[in-house]
């Protein structure tokens, strides 16, 4: 089956100027590439990378390159048929969301340890935006994105990974 | 027709309500019901032909995005802000994708970029969900 959503040959052109601009930006180029290699196919991913070239301001910039970090980690963790997870109920979501910042807590006392959110993205290669979002956020962290930070600054998997992930 | 929880969706959710984006009695009182439509009433429930409320998610070129649409509230919470969901309908279902406050066109626009990329992974099977409605 074909994607309905498939990237066209004008765009895929496109995309080439478009990784171009995001290399002259010093963007990090493991980001850089994983974003082309999405978007060759993928034409939502694509207009994001065409949204971040063409952000009238650093802040629209800034969370387009979150979202797109976002979906790179959430490719590299994709189920290979629809999968359940277990349901939470809407009064459920405080407590899940108290626990959730209080996990990011620590891992920000982490990060900072480590010199800091725009050190530590630079060094697991993922833009600054993308880690200050996922520090601020209350959703639940990605385990694949937790691995890279783990892995990026040489702590065991238990510093980093609490009891909600994605 | 089933309303499927993404996980996309209860992520969302989860960050939305922790910022008090909107009360737990606007949640019961207004959301649910409203997304209940989906399931019970789509589309013949007069509140789908209202565009104040439901419409067609489109691109950044304003062209609809095919299955892709946008449920919509206006003044919600104590900010008063617009929440948008977006929704993806194939397959016999309503897949809720993500919940959003349209605080500028390029959030919108993003966000139906995201969608776009969620339409393809649900056409694919590659998602996660939480329950259905």
């Amino acid at each position: 089956m074909t994607l309905p959503f498939q990237t066209t040959h004008e765009q895929i052109i496109r995309l080439a100027e478009i990784v171009t601009a995001m290399n002259r930006a010093s963007l990090d180029l493991r980001f850089v590439a994983a974003c082309s290699e999405l978007a060759r196919t993928d034409q939502g991913v694509f207009e994001l990378m065409e949204l971040w070239h063409d952000a009238d301001s650093e802040g629209d910039r800034a969370e387009t390159l979150a979202d797109l970090q976002d979906l790179i980690d959430e490719a590299a963790d994709l189920p290979s048929h629809p999968t359940e997870k277990p349901y939470v109920p809407f009064n459920g979501l405080d407590a899940v969301a108290a626990t959730v910042m209080e996990q990011k807590k620590r891992l920000r006392e982490l990060i900072d340890k480590h010199g800091g959110v725009t050190a530590v993205a630079r060094k697991i290669g993922m833009p600054q935006p993308s880690l200050s979002r996922l520090l601020n956020s209350a959703s639940m962290p990605r385990r694949t994105t937790l691995y890279r930070i783990a892995n990026g600054l040489g702590v065991p998997e238990s510093e980093v990974v609490g009891e909600w992930v994605q | 027709m089933k309303v499927v929880i993404t996980e996309w969706a209860l992520q969302s959710y989860l960050n939305l309500k922790y910022r008090n984006v909107f009360t737990s009695d606007e949640y019961w009182d207004v959301i649910r019901p409203d997304v209940e439509l989906l399931r019970d009433q789509f589309p013949h429930n007069p509140k789908f032909k209202n565009p104040g409320f439901w419409g067609p998610a489109t691109d950044k070129s304003g062209s609809a995005i095919t299955d892709g649409y946008k449920m919509k509230w206006h003044n919600i919470g104590p900010g008063r802000v617009q929440l948008r969901v977006t929704v993806a309908i194939l397959q016999g279902r309503a897949f809720l994708c993500e919940a959003y406050v349209k605080d500028s066109d390029a959030k919108d626009k993003r966000e139906c970029a995201k969608l776009k990329h969620r339409i393809n992974r649900i056409a694919m099977g590659n998602y996660k969900y939480r329950g259905t409605i």
